[in-house]
């Protein structure tokens, strides 16, 4: 039973880079716009659905289709920001979350309407490939996801740290009222963060277009463990996200493997609580995160 | 037969409002945007059905411990979750309908898992069972209009100032003797208590259970939806929700697919977020006065 250990908590690691891939986005728009974004999975969904439809009609490995949907995202969050999110800002925490749960709905039954609900699946030649490290295995497709997922997060961390956006960006993060004194274009910014956002949206959801079955509901089973993800590392943290991610994937891997596959579940949404109960701001939160900047 | 296709529309009209009226008293009250009421309503409908079924006990005492059962959850699970604010709150709420769904499909020696619970119909005040929907929409009925009443009480009593105090700002109302976990808690336990009554009462019409009927999250979605539309925090709020949308979602379940009405659903909850946030009820006061 334990000589399995180091062969679960290597899949462990490597989910869990999947779910921090799936969290980035979700913890820039709130670190930047103070809104939970509860359509996050809708746009990781159609994302799966633009690298799906780009491979069946036209052969484009799911990878590549990341150069056309994740410039198409980007524009549908300019549109979703210009349209709802902008006129929510400064709207009662019910009015957000009802405002970007009704885009959520909207997006997942636009699918559902036009492409069913059927499960699909895209196959590609390294769909079931595998490495063999040391009498570990690990699977090619979630290695990728991995790897992404470390690139996304190297990259986002240092365009908040070297570009002048980014330092606007993090001026934001702390005070938004102060940075808007100081000439910053908060308007702009928030647009900017949205698109950001929901673009590492789209990368996730291409990423995981070939390890995954893509169908309308898909955004929902994503975004539970993204909320557990970002709660736990902190909301508006870009590394807590990787940290909470990786810390979920090895639990899940771990209680899925010693107890039962159906507890796997469970034990993310119970850690979710403690989390709640102990350090409600997560690991590398900061405390009142949630009322900050909003007043 | 067509007779009975418009009762159940009117059936579910009543029990609506009433569920979306037990959100609205934490939400629309307390700030308490919960997305986890389908916790309360399924657990309600879950005890009775089990102990029918199971033990044979009565549904009427299935009912009484239904209540006792939800009120202790929530007391437990909105214990921590008092601790968060606003989209936290709402987030934290949103997992216990899940992890429920999950206990429900896999304690199959309590719920039958995923087949679901059928309930033996047999007729009688006893059962709380009838043959006729009559029955049934005046129990909805008198439901609704307790949980109107309740608001009612609330929106003029003690209990609404304190929890409005707390929802607009906590820290001036805990520095004016305001306990805010205490209102929240009472409150809360309201809610929970009526909504598991809902959620018998569902389970003594429909007579058939599985875990997604009753935990899933659209229900959650659709208690808040008829409460939005109608008007947040006004105690016929979520009645005229319910009358509004009840009958047009049977209309368009009739001629459309799950897709399809699911659409016309969200975008008339972003169309009324972003045009009338105040709702029905708050335009048309807004417009005429009180």
């Amino acid at each position: 039973m334990l000589a399995i250990l180091p062969q679960l908590l290597v899949s462990g690691v490597l989910i869990g880079g999947v779910y921090a891939l799936l969290s980035i986005g979700l913890t820039l728009i709130f670190g930047v716009l103070r809104i939970v974004n509860f359509a996050q999975g809708e746009f990781i969904m159609l994302a799966m659905f633009g690298a799906f439809w780009l491979n069946l009609l036209l052969g484009i490995d799911p990878y590549l289709s990341a150069l056309v949907v994740v410039p198409a995202i980007f524009l549908l969050g300019l549109a979703v920001e210009r349209w709802v999110i902008q006129r929510i800002l400064h709207a009662p925490h019910s009015m957000q979350i009802f405002a970007t749960f009704g885009v959520s709905v909207l997006m997942q039954n636009l699918a559902l309407t036009l492409w069913g609900p059927d499960y699909r699946s895209v196959i590609t030649p390294y769909t079931s490939l595998a490495y063999s490290v040391g009498g570990l295995s690990i699977s090619a497709t979630s290695l990728f996801a991995f790897i992404a997922a470390i690139v996304m997060a190297g990259a986002l961390i240092a365009f908040l740290h070297l570009t002048r956006n980014g330092r606007a960006l993090r001026a934001m993060v702390q005070n938004r009222y102060a940075a808007s004194l100081m000439g910053v274009d908060t308007r702009r910014l928030n647009r900017l963060a949205f698109g950001c956002g929901v673009a590492c949206a789209a990368v996730s959801g291409c990423i995981l277009t070939p390890m995954y079955y893509t169908f309308p509901t898909v955004g929902v089973d994503l975004i539970i463990t993204s909320f557990v993800v970002v709660v736990l590392g902190g909301l508006g943290s870009v590394a807590g996200a990787i940290v909470g991610g990786l810390i979920i994937g090895i639990a899940q891997t771990v209680t899925g493997f010693y107890f039962s596959v159906e507890f796997k579940d469970v034990v993310a949404l119970l850690l979710f609580i403690v989390i709640l109960l102990v350090r409600p701001q997560g690991l590398f939160g900061r405390l009142g995160a949630e009322e900050m900047g909003t007043k | 037969m067509i007779n009975d296709y418009y009762l159940n529309i009117v059936v579910m009209t009543f029990l609506w409002a009433a569920l979306s009226g037990c959100w609205n008293l934490m939400a629309g009250y307390g700030g308490l945007v919960s997305l986890g009421q389908s916790a309360f309503f399924g657990i309600g409908a879950y005890t009775t059905a089990v102990l029918y079924t199971t033990f044979g006990l009565s549904p009427w005492l299935g009912m009484l411990a239904g209540v006792v059962v939800t009120t202790s959850t929530a007391v437990l699970i909105s214990w921590p979750c008092f601790r968060l604010r606003g989209a936290f709150f709402s987030l934290a709420t949103m997992v216990f309908p899940i992890v429920l769904e999950i206990v429900a499909n896999n304690w199959k020696d309590v719920t039958r898992g995923s087949s679901g619970i059928a309930m033996a119909f047999k007729p009688g005040l006893a059962n709380f069972m009838f043959d006729s929907r009559w029955a049934y929409m005046a129990a909805a009925f008198v439901l609704m209009m307790v949980v109107y009443g309740i608001t009612r009480w609330m929106h003029r009593g003690r209990l609404g100032l304190y929890l409005i105090a707390v929802r607009d700002d906590q820290a001036a109302a805990e520095s004016m003797g305001v306990e805010p976990v205490k209102v929240k808690m009472l409150v809360t336990v309201i809610s929970a208590a009526l909504t598991s009554v809902g959620g018998f009462l569902y389970a003594q019409y429909i007579l058939f259970l599985d875990p997604p009927s009753v935990f899933s999250i659209n229900i959650s979605v659709q208690i808040a939806l008829f409460s939005l539309i109608g008007g947040l925090g006004t105690p016929l709020g979520p009645i005229v929700g319910s009358l509004i949308m009840t009958p047009l979602d049977g209309v368009l379940s009739a001629y459309l697919g799950g897709g399809p009405r699911l659409l016309i659903y969200g975008a008339v909850l972003l169309g009324v977020v972003l045009i009338a946030p105040q709702g029905v009820v708050g335009a048309f006061k807004a417009r005429f006065g009180r």
